[in-house]
């Protein structure tokens, strides 16, 4: 992953699993949000982000038949970490469908989707049309993995160096329109859970998050 | 054999202590909290004052408005209402607290929900108060906020329906009542019952209105508070329950009139001085509704139920909120955030029933009658279910 990307994505297996800053390297969590629209509803793992409004593993992405399977791989990545599920070690796995239809993998697929993102290397050429941008708003970065079947969107994942909380976040995702966008902030990496009793955040101004909507919008 | 609350706290623990062993409770003079007659709500200890207040910095005022009786003529009474001020701290259109809310049941007005679920902030003091009067509640906080070329804060006000008592239609609450409420404002001990906004107020068919309650929290050497001040204006007799006891359906085997069936609604006020983000508030409020399921709710269709939690352990300086380039908020740690969740759900019951604890009996609007909660028949039944005792607090 080059120094300047906010996240990697690693494909295998007809997935894709989008790995944020260096994941395998430094357990952390990260504040996230996420829209959905238009009645989209392959969605796991949406609980704690929900009540915690944090992510501390890779998002997954799969064809809808499989969801189930690469959730399963999402927890093994997790448990890998920490068997008592805590938040901020990969669980619970968010996992995401894609409305394409799921080929037929060999019987090994888990292992080999779980290698992969351990080794952070794409085994195979992308399943369906993705595309990454990048852009700037002022010292911030903004990166952008955007998902078609077809002509049409399917899911937007946005992500920010800038630090922001999940209010904001979600002021973000409300900015694009496909059936699921999530927006990542990496400007704060939080601690573990229980490491201590407080921390800080950095949290951007209304006119740094104007300007970052304006350019999210642009891409 | 009788007492008031004074000599009840001259007795000390002696009443509460036979109580528990096999006296019948003794009757029950005047009105006092529920702790204080040993209904023990929770595991948490109270705050000093068992209040709002007793986060640092939270200040509550009240106008009450009781004038006329007989029947109603619309815009002259009778009056049976007010407005509550709180104020989270007194510069708070300057310095900005984060805050979270949740709405169990929308039917109703809490202005500022979208603000706080959208910006997380609260910059205004929140007033509480009558239905009708929102706006010009809303319109005397507007005044108070600063006039220059940054963004001006939402003002927050929020209602509920006390027609059953009082002349609403008329709009009796005016700016002058709001700014007294501000001004009056202190901390310490606060007024409970029917006072301010709660005045004509009505809580499981009883006199309801305002109540408070808090909690202590003692963890890693710090201190801190969770604190609640509800406007209890919801329930159905039958559904009223305290710490589990069913009192609502034991007193309603006896020969009561009933006043009206579920159809309004409660504020619920949640301070603590723990740093807190606003998505963490945004939890802390959701548990309120726990608090008040406790005490019998189900939060009716009809009912406008919402919920503000505010922390005055983040400030966030205006000019930095709109402009600049990053402020920095202290956060707690969500493996730390348990008792806290604990903490609203006790200080939300026990703010319920002390608002009925401190409610006398009131007539309103074309004779209307709405009885105190029987604290003598309360205790008694609490009695029976072996649910009274404990240490009085004064």
């Amino acid at each position: 992953m080059g120094k300047s990307e906010l996240f990697q994505v690693v494909e295998s297996q007809h997935c894709q699993a989008v790995l944020f800053e260096d994941w395998n390297a430094i357990p952390g969590r990260f504040f996230v949000a996420n829209r959905s629209r238009h009645g989209f509803n392959a969605l796991l793992g949406n609980g704690v982000v929900n009540e915690f409004r944090t992510i501390s593993g890779p998002i997954l992405l799969a064809p809808s038949a499989m969801l189930g399977g690469v959730y399963d791989v999402g927890l093994r990545l997790a448990d890998a970490r920490d068997l008592e599920a805590p938040i901020d070690q990969g669980w619970p796995p968010m996992t995401v469908g894609i409305d394409v239809a799921a080929p037929e993998q060999p019987d090994d697929w888990k292992e080999r989707l779980l290698n992969a993102i351990q080794r952070q290397e794409s085994d195979r050429s992308p399943t369906w049309a993705h595309q990454t941008l990048t852009g700037q708003s002022g010292d911030y970065r903004l990166q952008v993995l955007e998902c078609r079947v077809g002509e049409k969107p399917s899911v937007t994942i946005i992500a920010t160096d800038a630090p922001m909380l999940p209010q904001q976040l979600e002021r973000l995702a409300d900015i694009d329109t496909a059936p699921l966008t999530i927006a990542v902030s990496v400007g704060n990496r939080l601690p573990r859970v229980a490491a201590d009793k407080f921390h800080q955040v950095d949290v951007i101004s209304e006119e740094q998050l104007t300007s970052l909507l304006s350019a999210a919008a642009a891409r | 054999m009788s007492f008031d609350r004074r000599q009840f706290m001259q007795l000390g623990a002696l009443p509460l202590l036979a109580v528990q062993a096999s006296a019948e409770p003794a009757r029950v003079e005047g009105r006092h909290r529920a702790r204080d007659l040993g209904v023990t709500i929770g595991r948490m200890t109270p705050g000093k004052m068992n209040a709002i207040t007793d986060v640092p910095g939270v200040e509550v005022g009240h106008t009450t408005i009781i004038e006329g009786h007989g029947d109603l003529e619309v815009g002259k009474g009778p009056v049976r209402t007010g407005v509550t001020a709180i104020w989270p701290h007194r510069n708070i259109v300057d310095e900005f607290l984060p805050c979270g809310v949740d709405a169990p049941n929308g039917n109703g007005e809490l202005s500022g929900m979208l603000q706080a679920s959208k910006l997380g902030i609260l910059n205004s003091p929140v007033c509480l108060t009558n239905t009708s009067s929102v706006g010009m509640v809303y319109d005397a906080l507007q005044s108070l906020q600063p006039v220059d070329d940054l963004p001006a804060g939402t003002p927050v006000v929020g209602e509920t329906w006390d027609a059953e008592l009082n002349d609403t239609i008329g709009r009796h609450v005016h700016a002058a009542h709001v700014q007294k409420a501000l001004a009056a404002a202190h901390g310490g001990p606060v007024s409970e019952g029917a006072v301010g906004g709660g005045t004509g107020m009505i809580c499981y068919e009883y006199k309801g209105g305002i109540g408070t309650a808090s909690r202590r929290i003692d963890a890693a050497g710090m201190t801190h508070h969770v604190g609640v001040l509800v406007q209890a204006n919801h329930g159905s007799r039958e559904l009223l329950r305290i710490d589990g006891v069913p009192v609502g359906a034991e007193l309603s085997k006896q020969d009561r009139p009933k006043v009206r069936p579920e159809l309004n609604s409660i504020l619920m006020i949640v301070a603590t001085d723990a740093p807190f983000l606003p998505h963490q508030l945004d939890r802390l409020a959701r548990r309120a509704t726990h608090g008040l399921a406790r005490t019998g709710s189900i939060s009716g269709n009809a009912s406008g139920d919402f919920t503000l939690a505010f922390s005055t352990g983040n400030r966030i300086p205006r000019e930095a909120f709109y402009r600049g380039t990053t402020y920095r908020m202290q956060s707690i740690e969500q493996f730390n955030i348990h008792p806290y969740l604990e903490a609203v759900s006790e200080a939300v019951e026990e703010a319920i029933i002390n608002a009925l604890f401190m409610s006398k009996d009131m007539t309103g609007i074309n004779g209307n009658f709405v009885p105190a909660l029987p604290l003598t028949e309360t205790l008694q039944i609490m009695h029976s279910h072996g649910r009274l005792g404990g240490v009085a607090n004064g």
